[in-house]
């Protein structure tokens, strides 16, 4: 680092991969003509998992990362309100004594559900090695689908509240 | 107390508190779904399904207690020359995605069983 012209002349301390201010600590021995090579910072290994995701690429800015991390629990809890519309159709059927249509509704809900919690499990991963690699996202083809299963499951509730009304 | 969203200078916009609350949200539907399911298995008295649904009520609640505000520590200062990456949240993703499956097979094995009169 250029000397600025203001500072008077001092010897230098040593180049060091510590923070800027921080105290040189004594007992380094250094020669006032050697010449210290500077130390770069040992890379720490990362040691998380999985490492198909962070074997690659290089850190994103966290912010992604933790935004990436809220999508992936709201694919989750989308799939958790299914399981638990499930269980409460069951639930309903058990203490009104319903027929077997809304039981079998009910399974297809929880098996959807679970489904799509491990959609959510899968677009984390494919989000997060986008992010780190710098490839564009993949397209959320869940949604869709989605959509088109939560409006025909309705259709047929609805359906069948009016048959049995009438 | 510095909040915890300028709790680090470099991190500004990363809403930690956002995504524990998100975690805290998730948790408390799982943990609500097994309870509703565990109630429904003993108005049924599937006994099994009863057991289950209570070791998942009970697991999701101490993950919820004791785990939950560890996600805070994302953007906790960090001492100088600490260059550990921050923790990932594959485990944590994946302890919740098998339980919201475990309850979706459970929550299939009640209606499936009462629908064919198993119970």
């Amino acid at each position: 680092m250029p000397q600025r012209p203001d500072e008077p002349e001092q010897p230098r301390p040593p180049a060091r991969s510590g923070a800027p201010g921080e105290p040189v600590s004594a007992g380094e021995p250094v020669a006032a003509d050697e010449p210290v090579p500077a130390t770069e910072p040992v890379p720490v290994e990362d040691q998380r998992r999985p490492r198909a995701v962070y074997g690659v690429g290089d850190e994103p800015d966290a912010r992604f990362s933790l935004a990436n991390e809220r999508t992936a629990l709201a694919w989750v809890r989308t799939g958790l309100g299914l399981v638990a519309g499930g269980v409460a159709l069951t639930s309903l059927a058990t203490f009104a004594e319903l027929t077997v249509l809304l039981d079998v509704i009910a399974a297809v809900a929880c098996l959807a559900g679970a489904a799509v919690a491990g959609y959510g499990w899968r677009t984390w991963r494919r989000n997060e090695i986008a992010l780190r690699t710098g490839a564009p996202l993949p397209a959320p083809t869940a949604l869709p689908v989605l959509a088109g299963g939560v409006v025909l499951m309705a259709l047929v509730l609805a359906g069948y509240a009016v048959v049995s009304v009438v | 107390m510095p909040a915890p969203h300028s709790a680090r200078p470099d991190l500004y916009g990363a809403q930690p508190e956002r995504t524990a609350l998100a975690w805290q949200r998730s948790l408390l539907s799982v943990q609500l779904g097994s309870v509703l399911l565990t109630l429904t298995a003993v108005r049924e008295q599937a006994w099994v399904l009863v057991i289950l649904g209570a070791a998942l009520t009970t697991a999701v609640g101490w993950w919820l207690l004791v785990r939950g505000p560890a996600r805070q520590s994302v953007t906790r200062p960090r001492p100088e020359g600490d260059a550990s990456a921050r923790p990932g949240p594959a485990g944590g993703l994946l302890r919740l995605v098998v339980a919201v499956s475990l309850l979706g097979t459970l929550g299939v094995t009640l209606a499936l069983s009462r629908a064919f009169g198993a119970l």
